[in-house]
């Protein structure tokens, strides 16, 4: 987005107003929270309601690279891209793999973190101790890649007016701001407003990308057909084995992410939860099923843009847009700062996420038992601060050759999913074998990484890495494991109890 | 795994609707493998294009298609395959509501 430079003032009054509302709305949610309370301020008491959480999922699930560097994918790859919509759908039914069970326990056991449940569940030890340090690597490096966009999405909207180290430091000052003060209810309610603005962008994008091109997609079809067929063709069995792989590890990947799994336990009540990933389900369809449109368009508004070229797609069809009239002028400085907002949404909850594992499960666990919770809380929020510090001199001071290291996520995060998808409901999975098959993914799919392996036929490093951990856990827990080893966490094992008791009443 | 019969409901509450998880609905799973796999051109020869239908390669109209069923199954399941808590914490809410309502 960096040659956007359309918008200059007008992008700064815009991001200047995003500001300031998102600062009023953590300002007015951090009146009800308390930072003496972990329960409180990680999780907004338990309490959030259909409207929050509907748009903190979504403002979560989505960042601002849903737009800036999806539609890219789709003009580089074409039609095979349309993976982008049902793995994000996978990860909604994934949740349904764990959700319902976790949040029945989540309630009655009072869990803040997520490795609240592994040590519920395993005890603990050494396993506790490694989903916390993958958790925060996973979380750091998500944070990381959110404040890259952060200060592109800035700079592009403002025609490099406001530089590009300044926004980033302006907003992550206000997302640190609303973020200390409020807490969840601060993050969840400025969710609301952030998740409004990228709907809001991603539509007004769509309607200017088929105004451009008179609303004729089958002509899109057929003259991008005519010039580059096997980005309109059946794929190659290599793409398509990636696109089913993708669908698995994200699916899968993104449902436990740390600040996935905080707004399990963040919802007011069941029906909440349910009602608000039932709405989940179809957002791709008006979030990244509209990207991929507008990538299509975009290659017969841009043809034979290079690979470095494509990444600026969404400026430069902004651009061709808001040169139309003066309300498609409006409509794209509406779109970027929802953008921005989008990626400040993601971060926060990615910070809050942070904050929560360090405050609780390394200070309180480790360092500090007898730390007050109003101790712990002031701890993780300090902790998150100087976590964006650190962050941010690696955004600007790239650490070459070490730098796959800093974007490994998804592959380390994956392997999180056994100790959730099967120790809810396998109680012969024990801890050890569950300690050495996480361990032994998180090594193998990092390691591919770092040597440049990124897939095997199209199935990426880190499936294979779930792969054997799930091996090692399921192999290790039939060896060692007994099967009365972990507690019962069966809702519907006390039915027929209550059912007989109710009939003979 | 968890050994109890895999049924796709417990014995009903005495009253309201039974409680429900949806791993205890094989069918479900089943349904969304096959929507998953129909959805993704694997069984289809590489470099297919036609025929067309409205200007749109057939083989990605089958994907939408397996897409909107994936969004379909998620949703029902999260809305009808899913009833643990609920009852009781309705229930609780509208103990709530009526011991409001007695206090002066």
């Amino acid at each position: 987005m960096n040659g956007l430079s359309f918008s200059g003032t007008s992008g700064v009054l815009v991001l200047g107003a995003y500001a300031v509302v998102m600062l009023a709305i953590g300002w007015w949610a951090g009146r009800g929270t308390t930072s003496t309370s972990a329960r409180s301020y990680y999780l907004s008491g338990g309490g959030l309601g259909f409207v929050a959480l509907f748009f903190t999922l979504y403002a979560t699930q989505y960042s601002g690279n849903s737009i800036v560097g999806y539609a890219p994918e789709a003009y580089r790859s074409g039609f095979s891209w349309w993976q982008s919509v049902p793995f994000m759908i996978a990860v909604i039914a994934a949740y349904l793999l764990f959700a319902p069970r976790l949040y029945v326990v989540a309630k009655r056991e009072g869990f803040i973190t997520p490795t609240d449940w592994v040590r519920h569940r395993f005890g603990s030890g050494k396993l506790t101790i490694l989903v916390a340090v993958l958790m925060l690597w996973g979380l750091a490096n998500y944070l990381l890649e959110q404040l890259v966009a952060m200060g592109q999405g800035i700079a592009g909207l403002t025609g490099t007016t406001i530089p590009y180290e300044v926004g980033v430091i302006a907003f992550v000052l206000v997302m640190l701001v609303y973020s200390w003060s409020g807490g969840m209810r601060a993050v969840a309610l400025t969710d609301v407003m952030q998740g409004i603005a990228l709907l809001v962008g991603i539509g007004v994008l769509l309607f200017g990308a088929l105004y451009l091109v008179g609303g004729d997609l089958g002509g899109v079809t057929a003259a991008l057909a005519q010039t580059d067929p096997e980005k309109v063709a059946v794929p190659e069995t290599a793409t398509s084995v990636e696109w089913l792989s993708m669908i698995v590890m994200i699916g899968l990947g993104a449902a436990v992410y740390p600040h996935a799994i905080q707004r399990i336990y963040a919802a007011r009540s069941e029906r909440t939860l349910k009602r608000s990933l039932a709405v989940m389900a179809w957002m791709p369809l008006l979030t990244t099923a509209v990207v991929f449109v507008v990538g299509i368009v975009g290659t017969q508004l841009f043809p034979g843009l290079s690979e470095d070229d494509s990444e600026q797609l969404v400026g430069m069809i902004a651009n061709q847009v808001a040169g139309i009239n003066v309300v498609f002028y409006l409509m794209m400085i509406l779109l970027f700062g929802g953008v921005v907002a989008a990626i400040v949404s993601t971060a926060d909850s990615a910070l809050l996420a942070f904050s929560s594992v360090v405050s609780r499960d390394i200070y309180g666990r480790h360092i500090a038992p007898d730390a007050s919770e109003k101790r712990q809380v002031l701890v993780g929020k300090v902790a998150g601060v100087v976590a964006v510090a650190i962050l941010l001199v690696l955004a600007w001071n790239p650490p070459g050759t070490l730098y796959e290291i800093f974007v490994l996520k998804f592959e380390l995060i994956v392997q999180l999913a056994p100790v959730f998808m099967l120790g809810l409901y396998w109680r012969r999975m024990a801890a050890g074998p569950a300690f050495w098959g996480m361990l032994a993914g998180a090594l193998l799919s990092g390691g591919l990484t770092v040597a440049g392996v990124d897939d095997f036929g199209g199935v990426p490093g880190g499936l294979v890495g779930l792969a054997v951990n799930v091996l090692i856990c399921v192999v290790g827990s039939l060896m060692v494991g007994r099967p009365d080893d972990g507690p019962d966490e069966d809702p519907l094992a006390a039915e027929p109890a209550r059912a007989g008791a109710a009939s003979s009443a | 795994m968890d050994r109890r019969r895999p049924d796709q409901t417990a014995t009903p509450p005495a009253e309201g609707p039974p409680l429900r998880e949806p791993v205890r609905f094989p069918w479900l799973w089943v349904a969304m493998g096959v929507v998953v796999l129909a959805g993704v051109p694997l069984y289809l020869p590489a470099g297919t294009i036609e025929p067309l239908v409205g200007g749109i390669p057939f083989w990605l109209l089958i994907s939408v298609a397996a897409t909107l069923a994936f969004s379909a199954l998620t949703c029902w399941a999260c809305l009808r395959a899913w009833n643990l808590a609920e009852p009781a914490e309705e229930a609780a809410a509208a103990a709530r509501e009526q011991d409001a309502e007695v206090r002066p």
